[in-house]
């Protein structure tokens, strides 16, 4: 579906770009969000990266993984930011803020025990940063461990492990649930 | 410690990395496991919930980032020059950033009017068709543009009809709706509802007004608004992002009573519900009903209107139980078997109305 939008993009149609706009604005502005800690910016950060795909549409083709080419473009707008507004550069991913991102366990799930939920909701709170946004790129914006590593210039098998011990800490803490 | 493995596959499976031979150890081990079936279940179903923002709705923040950039297409388009280089981040102190203040933040003032006059002469996107009048059955909520380009959101039961006049935008309302108020430069919004009006200062807002309920609230979320009551139009009560308001109709004790007509208001700040981090009142919009210590009479109201049956009490202790719970995509039959598991009653299907009972009586 998002090939037959960057042939549409491709091919000068507004509408189609409007529709991959739609689908992928609101991942990648969580994304900037966690750099530049600001509503105005991140949305103004995504959306020339979005402009300036617009305008360089005559070379998508050129482009292999559309995916982590957008994220790397805010990911890099993002760090220009800041470093034009003298505010303080993320060095490593510890450093990128997740506390926007709040993860849940599906409330349907949960309906009924609220100590249950209590217990969860704890246990995910108590996730380093790094592990949020891990978790978050993987587990709802779809990207893979590949995908994740280009963006945030780390290995493979960093990405693997965070997620590995993210889920490690969440069952040893939800383990206190005696169902 | 074959959980350890189990997790370990897990977090290969969600990256995309696990090979087959992998993925289906995993699945063998958790056949061979089903003791750990319960937290790789609660695992797999975590999600990370949208930005903890003002905007509770991810379609209206993507639907005003767009309009920027549509407009910027537009310029371009028309021979402006406007410098966009992946590099060039403008400087948001500019006047600029005046401009395209979003206004779903309610942003009150000259950076709210700027944004408006630009907007005055562009055709109002719409996201669904224009209907002036509109009513909605029991069952889903239903999304609709005004013909002002605001949104609204009209919950089960609910109906709801348009009308401008001179000054203003007008809104009737029976039963429950969300708005998200697409400014007018020069015009008011106001929505009518069980003898309160609610008008908007840019913003977004619920309000909730069933009829026979003898309560009508309204609550802000982000912007400002102006609430008045019919009983009393020399009274305005302008409301912050997340307060209340609440209009009873039953004579209550409350701070300020207007003691002629029985009925009293009370203003009190919402907060988020924890378990759906963000506030009771707005969960249907996302074809959730959501409810926290609540009587069961009142959570059976809300159930009659979402699943459009008759629920009908044997007992007054059961009606008295306080239930905390989420549905979301469900049939009747499951949400009862749901709130079976919390406190044990009996239901019964008498035609299109379902009974509710309980075995025992507690002696107060």
């Amino acid at each position: 579906m998002i090939d037959v939008l960057l042939q549409k993009i491709r091919a000068g149609d507004q509408q189609g770009f409007k529709e991959f706009y739609h689908c992928t604005f609101f991942k990648l502005y969580q994304f900037a969000f966690s750099y530049v800690h600001t509503k105005e910016p991140a949305e103004e950060i995504v959306n020339d990266v979005f402009l300036a795909l617009w305008q360089k549409r005559a070379e998508l083709h050129r482009i292999d993984n559309i995916n982590v080419y957008l994220y790397v473009c805010v990911k890099n707008a993002c760090l220009n930011y800041l470093r034009r507004n003298a505010l303080p550069v993320p060095v490593s991913v510890d450093e990128l803020s997740a506390d926007h991102l709040q993860l849940v366990a599906d409330p349907e799930l949960l309906v009924l025990q609220k100590e249950t939920q209590r217990i969860v909701r704890e246990a995910i709170e108590q996730l380093p940063a790094r592990c949020r946004l891990i978790f978050k790129l993987i587990k709802e914006d779809g990207l893979t461990y590949k995908e994740v590593a280009a963006i945030l210039d780390i290995s493979v098998k960093t990405v693997d492990n965070q997620l590995w011990l993210g889920l490690k800490k969440l069952a040893l803490l939800l383990q206190e649930i005696h169902v | 410690m074959n959980l350890d493995r189990i997790l370990e596959l897990l977090a290969k499976q969600m990256g995309g990395e696990a090979s087959e031979a992998e993925q289906a150890e995993l699945a063998e081990l958790l056949k061979e496991h089903p003791n750990h079936g319960e937290i790789v279940f609660i695992l797999q179903s975590i999600e990370a919930k949208k930005l903890k923002q003002p905007a509770h709705n991810e379609e209206l923040v993507v639907r005003d980032a767009w309009d920027k950039v549509e407009k910027r297409l537009d310029e371009q388009s028309a021979g402006e020059s406007t410098a966009v280089s992946s590099g060039l981040i403008r400087n948001l102190s500019g006047r600029k950033a005046l401009r395209w203040a979003a206004v779903w933040i309610g942003l009150i003032g000259l950076s709210t009017m700027g944004y408006f006059e630009l907007t005055k002469n562009r055709p109002i996107e719409t996201l669904a068709s224009v209907p002036v009048q509109e009513a909605v059955a029991a069952g889903k909520p239903r999304r609709v543009t005004l013909p002002d380009g605001s949104l609204v959101w009209i919950n089960a039961g609910s109906k709801m009809r348009y009308s401008e006049d001179q000054t203003t935008n007008n809104v009737y309302l029976e039963g429950e709706a969300f708005f998200n108020v697409r400014h007018n430069a020069g015009r008011a919004f106001v929505v009518h509802a069980g003898g309160i009006a609610v008008k908007a200062l840019g913003t977004e807002f619920n309000v909730q007004a069933y009829p026979g309920e003898g309560r009508v609230e309204a609550t802000l979320l982000s912007g400002k608004v102006q609430v008045t009551m019919e009983a009393k139009p020399d009274q305005q009560i302008i409301l912050a992002p997340d307060e209340k308001f609440t209009l009873n109709d039953k004579p209550q004790p409350a701070k300020d009573a207007a003691a002629s007509s029985g009925m009293s208001y009370e203003v009190k700040p919402v907060k988020e519900m924890p378990a759906l981090q963000e506030m009771g009142e707005v969960a249907w919009m996302q074809d959730r009903l959501a409810f926290e210590d609540e009587p069961f009479e009142e959570i059976a109201k809300k159930m009659e209107r979402r699943y459009d049956v008759h629920l009908v009490f044997e007992n007054e202790a059961l009606k008295k139980e306080t239930l905390s719970g989420v549905f979301k995509n469900e049939d009747i039959g499951k949400a009862l078997r749901l709130l079976q598991m919390i406190t044990p009653f009996q239901y019964k299907i008498k035609g299109d109305s379902i009974l509710l009972w309980t075995q025992h009586v507690t002696a107060n």
